[in-house]
C-alpha cells in the first residue's frame, strides 16, 4: 500500500471530526435554497468595484459608468464559470483519490466535499444559465508530471487550496456587499460559508503532504514545486482578465485591453490582496520562501 | 511581393507575427529552463521543453489573439497545435488558420 504521507495524526483526525459534523449540521438542500428571480436588474453592479479587472489602474475612469456595469455583469459570469470548471477539475481530482490506499483517514470528508462541491457547481451553473444563458470555457489543466505520485498528491490538494481560497476573497466581498442584488450575494454568501469548511480542511491536508517532501527531496526537486505553484497562482489570477466578458462588453479591441489592464503595475497590488491567504499560507508552510527569494 | 507569387511556406517564414511569437517565447524560456535561449528553431520542441504547458497554454493563445486578431476558441485549444514554432505558424498564420 502506498501510502501519501503520515495522515493519521490526531490533531488531523480531530479537524475532520469536527469539520465532518459541522457538514452534517449545515447540510441544506440547494435546489430549495435560492430565489431565483426572474432577471437581475442591469442598472446596478453585479460585482463591487474593487473586484473588477479594471479597478486600481486609469482604465475605470475612461469608461462610462454604463460599460462599468456590464463589465460588472459580464466579469461575474465569468466569475461563476470559473467556479463551474474549477470545481468539475477539483472534483476529478478528489473522486480519484477518495478510496485510493493512503487516504483512509479523510475519505469520510472527502465524500462530504464531493457532494458540497457538486452542489456548488450546480448552484454557479445555474446563475449563468439564467442570468447570461451561458456559460464561458476553461480548459482543463494538468499537474506538471514529477513522476512521483507524492508530488502530485501534494500539488492537487495545494492547487485545490489555491483556487478555493482566491475564489473565497470574490465570495466573501460579494456576500458582504450590501448594494449588491440579494440573489448574488446569496450565493457567495453560502459557497464562502461551505468553503470555509473545504479551506480548513485543505490546510491540514496540504501541510501534512508537504511535511514527508521537504525532507526527503532535494532543493531542485522542491524549487520546482514551488515554481510550479507560483505558476499556477499567476495562472489562476489571468482568468479574472477575461477577454470573453470583454467581448461581451462591448469593450473595443478586447485582446488589447486585456493586455494593457495585467501590464498596468497598480493590477499587482490588487492581485496581492486577491491572493494573499493562499500566499501566505504557502509561506508559511515553506513552499515559498519567506524572504526576497519569490516575487510573491 | 511584387510580380511574384509568393508560396504560402514562403509567406509564413516571412511573417514577422512569427519573429514577435518567438520572441514572447524566448522571454518566458529563462523561467521554465536552466538557460535562458536566445533563439528557438522552427522545429524544437516546446511542449516537452516546457516552454508551453497547460498553465501557459491559454496565456499564448491570448497573445496568438491580439497578433491575429481572431478571437480564440479555448474549447478547441490542443498542446499538439503548438509543439513547435512551424505548427503554430501554420495553424495560426498560415493557411491553416
Amino acid at each position: 500500500v502506498t501510502t501519501t504521507a503520515d495522515l493519521d495524526q490526531q490533531r488531523f483526525i480531530e479537524v475532520l471530526g469536527r469539520l465532518g459534523r459541522m457538514a452534517v449540521e449545515d447540510y441544506y438542500n440547494p435546489y430549495r435554497t435560492f430565489d431565483w428571480p426572474d432577471s437581475l436588474p442591469v442598472d446596478r453592479l453585479w460585482m463591487p468595484r474593487e473586484l473588477l479587472s479594471i479597478h486600481n489602474t486609469p482604465v475605470a475612469a475612461e469608461l462610462s459608468e454604463q460599460q462599468i456595469i456590464q463589465l460588472s455583469i459580464w466579469e461575474s459570469l465569468n466569475f461563476y464559470s470559473l467556479n463551474v470548471h474549477g470545481i468539475r477539475e477539483l472534483l476529478t481530482e478528489v473522486v480519484a483519490r477518495v478510496h485510493m490506499p493512503g487516504f483512509e483517514i479523510p475519505s469520510e470528508f472527502l465524500h462530504h466535499f464531493i457532494g458540497e462541491e457538486n452542489e456548488h457547481m450546480w448552484f454557479f451553473a445555474e446563475f449563468c444559465r439564467r442570468y447570461g444563458r451561458k456559460l464561458y470555457f476553461f480548459p482543463q489543466i494538468k499537474t506538471a508530471s514529477p513522476g512521483n505520485r507524492e508530488v502530485e498528491h501534494f500539488l492537487v490538494f495545494a492547487r485545490i487550496l489555491v483556487f478555493e481560497e482566491i475564489v473565497d476573497h470574490y465570495n466573501h466581498s460579494m456576500a458582504e456587499d450590501a448594494s449588491l442584488h440579494d440573489t448574488i450575494r446569496q450565493i457567495n454568501r453560502i459557497h464562502h460559508r461551505d468553503e470555509s469548511r473545504h479551506i480548513a480542511f485543505g490546510h491540514e491536508l496540504v501541510s501534512l503532504l508537504y511535511s514527508p517532501l521537504e525532507s526527503r527531496l532535494n532543493q531542485e526537486e522542491l524549487n520546482k514545486i514551488s515554481a510550479y505553484l507560483r505558476d499556477y497562482v499567476d495562472y489562476c489570477l489571468r482568468w479574472f482578465y477575461s477577454l470573453d466578458a470583454y467581448y461581451d462588453a462591448g469593450i473595443a479591441d478586447p485582446a488589447a485591453f486585456r493586455a494593457r489592464l495585467i501590464a498596468e503595475p497598480g493590477r499587482r497590488a490588487a492581485e496581492q490582496i486577491v491572493a494573499r491567504k493562499p500566499l501566505a499560507f504557502l509561506r508559511k508552510i515553506g513552499v515559498f520562501d519567506d524572504g526576497n527569494g519569490h516575487d510573491r | 511581393m511584387m510580380g511574384t507569387d509568393m508560396t504560402g511556406k514562403e509567406a509564413l517564414k516571412n511573417d514577422t507575427r512569427l519573429a514577435e511569437i518567438e520572441q514572447w517565447l524566448v522571454e518566458r524560456s529563462g523561467s521554465v529552463q536552466d538557460q535562458q535561449l536566445t533563439t528557438i528553431d522552427p522545429d524544437y520542441d516546446l511542449v516537452d521543453s516546457g516552454l508551453i504547458d497547460s498553465l501557459r497554454l491559454v496565456e499564448f493563445a491570448f497573445f496568438l489573439s491580439r497578433l491575429t486578431g481572431r478571437r480564440p476558441d479555448l474549447a478547441e485549444l490542443r498542446l499538439g497545435q503548438f509543439r513547435t514554432l512551424r505548427l503554430i505558424g501554420e495553424y495560426f498564420l498560415g493557411d491553416l488558420a
